[in-house]
């Protein structure tokens, strides 16, 4: 669905955020996209929707190139990123608005999911608070129908029902043909909607994974003290004990734990990625 | 690199639509406002046009507002706009058809401004000169009138055309990297522009010599417009992420 090749990237001459970055991304998977701060997370979203051009290499979407900035290629993609600023008119103007691009755009779904996340779609967006506002973006982004959503941070700013109201959205709005690429910090908001995991690390890709291929090879456990697990890789302490990776020798099926295992790849990469080999 | 074409009339009425809602309505209800209201005043009182213009324009178009003036490519920097599928050309005729359009309007509002300016003081005294307010009019009405733009080449179709094709590639350029000092650039470009057309009228060599050279003249007027339009065009599609 859309191919990153050779990818290098920097807002400056001399300074690269993406160096020969290449990943692929097929239809109907919720992909999480996780790395550490200023890896170029959001500089990757932005690759990817044409906004920002790559001094080498290209992205393809679909067979088109987005550097090309084609209509109908734009048109299947949808960008929400972190930090939205929406004119001082209704939901309802908005979406008459902008609505208009999105040539699967609907109007009654926009309805339904602003009444779902309890949004008056006939309130100024500048009278809401900055989750409202949030949260009549999400709506909007959803309703536009496209193959490819690319969110940058969605759960940031949304109050506890908030969230799990989007995560409902999201699980209902993932099909077969529709891609959704979530780059996030929050992961415990978000790690079980997803099935993919792509990790950033030092201008590359890191891992492109399945999340059934990582708990098929690994298992995520909470141990109390004193108790041991055969093949652990890294354990971290936590309240009851501790949480370990292991090696899924005896395929048991644990509750995948994005949390420890992104920490434990960028701590312990080599064992990490031979486990998963 | 490959260069897309893409154009649809549709897209372009709608992101026309949608800049006009969310950037200019306002900007244009200010402007207006100050075209309409003194005429509104004049026509039921018996204070001369000139003089109820006077008022609003200085009270009502304080420096800051006219100098800093940031229109056209405000919601450009907007992420959701940036990503909107529309194409760099559409993007593109969407910011100068609005550029230009407020750009004349600032100049219709100057213009207006400069008049009032003149007409108050001329009921004062009727001597009174202003400085800039015949070096800013006559040129201008040059420009759009069929009348020789410089006072001193033939008069012909293709001449205005190619005043006018200068003039407005200018103006485009003018919008779209100096917008927050469109009025203080036009004031300086009129200036020169006067002063350089009395130097001509006022030197015989020159004078002949323009007359002689003035396929060249066209040439170099076509030339220059063809760079400012390249240049608006890379200023007003370019993407700007922070």
């Amino acid at each position: 669905m859309l191919d990153v090749n050779h990818v290098t990237f920097g807002y400056k001459r001399s300074v690269n955020v993406l160096e020969d970055f290449s990943l692929s991304i097929s239809s109907g998977s919720v992909y999480g996209l996780l790395g550490k701060n200023g890896v170029g997370k959001s500089t990757l979203l932005y690759l990817m929707t044409g906004l920002l051009r790559a001094r080498e290499g290209n992205i393809i979407y679909r067979g088109v190139d987005v550097c090309r900035r084609l209509p109908e290629t734009l048109a299947d993609l949808f960008l929400l990123p972190e930090e939205i600023t929406l004119p001082n008119v209704t939901l309802k103007q908005y979406a008459r608005m902008y609505g208009v691009f999105y040539p699967r755009f609907s109007q009654e779904e926009l309805m339904r999911l602003s009444d779902e996340l309890d949004i008056d779609a006939n309130v100024r967006l500048h009278s809401f608070s900055m989750g409202q506002r949030k949260k009549a973006y999400i709506c909007f982004a959803i309703a536009t129908n496209v193959s490819l959503l690319l969110m940058d941070e969605p759960t940031n700013g949304l109050d506890i029902p908030s969230k799990s109201q989007f995560r409902k959205l999201l699980a209902s709005y993932a099909t077969d043909e529709r891609t959704i690429l979530i780059s996030t910090h929050q992961v415990r908001d978000l790690e079980s909607l997803l099935d993919h995991l792509i990790v950033m690390d030092g201008k590359k890709l890191l891992l492109n994974e399945s999340v059934a291929r990582i708990t098929e090879r690994l298992c995520f456990d909470e141990v109390r003290p004193g108790e041991s697990i055969e093949q652990t890789l890294v354990a971290y302490p936590s309240l009851g004990g501790s949480q370990v990776v292991s090696l899924n020798t005896s395929r048991r099926e644990t509750a995948f734990n994005l949390e420890c295992f992104f920490n434990a790849l960028l701590e312990h990469r080599e064992q990490i990625m031979n486990a998963l080999k | 690199m490959e260069i897309s074409f893409a154009f649809s009339f549709r897209r372009l009425g709608w992101l026309m639509r949608l800049n006009w809602i969310q950037n200019h309505r306002i900007e244009m209800f200010f402007g207006i406002a100050i075209g309409i209201a003194p005429i509104f005043i004049a026509s039921i009182s018996n204070v001369s046009l000139c003089c109820v213009l006077a008022v609003p324009c200085l009270v009502l178009c304080p420096v800051s507002r006219l100098l800093y003036f940031n229109y056209g490519l405000k919601c450009q920097r907007e992420v959701a706009y940036q990503a909107l599928p529309v194409s760099v050309q559409e993007r593109f005729w969407c910011q100068v058809l609005y550029t230009v359009g407020i750009g004349f309007v600032y100049s219709f509002l100057m213009l207006l401004l400069l008049l009032a300016w003149r007409g108050l003081f001329t009921q004062l005294d009727s001597d009174y000169s202003v400085f800039l307010c015949d070096q800013l009019l006559f040129p201008l009405m040059d420009v759009f009138t069929n009348s020789s733009p410089l006072g001193m080449l033939p008069v012909s179709s293709l001449h205005f055309w190619m005043v006018s094709l200068f003039f407005i590639t200018f103006m485009i350029f003018v919008a779209s990297y100096f917008n927050r000092f469109l009025v203080v650039v036009w004031v300086i470009w009129f200036e020169l522009w006067a002063r350089f057309r009395r130097m001509v009228e006022g030197n015989e060599d020159m004078f002949s010599f323009f007359k002689e050279y003035v396929v060249g003249l066209y040439i170099v007027m076509g030339v220059l417009s063809l760079l400012f339009l390249w240049l608006s065009y890379r200023k007003l599609s370019r993407m700007t992420i922070k």
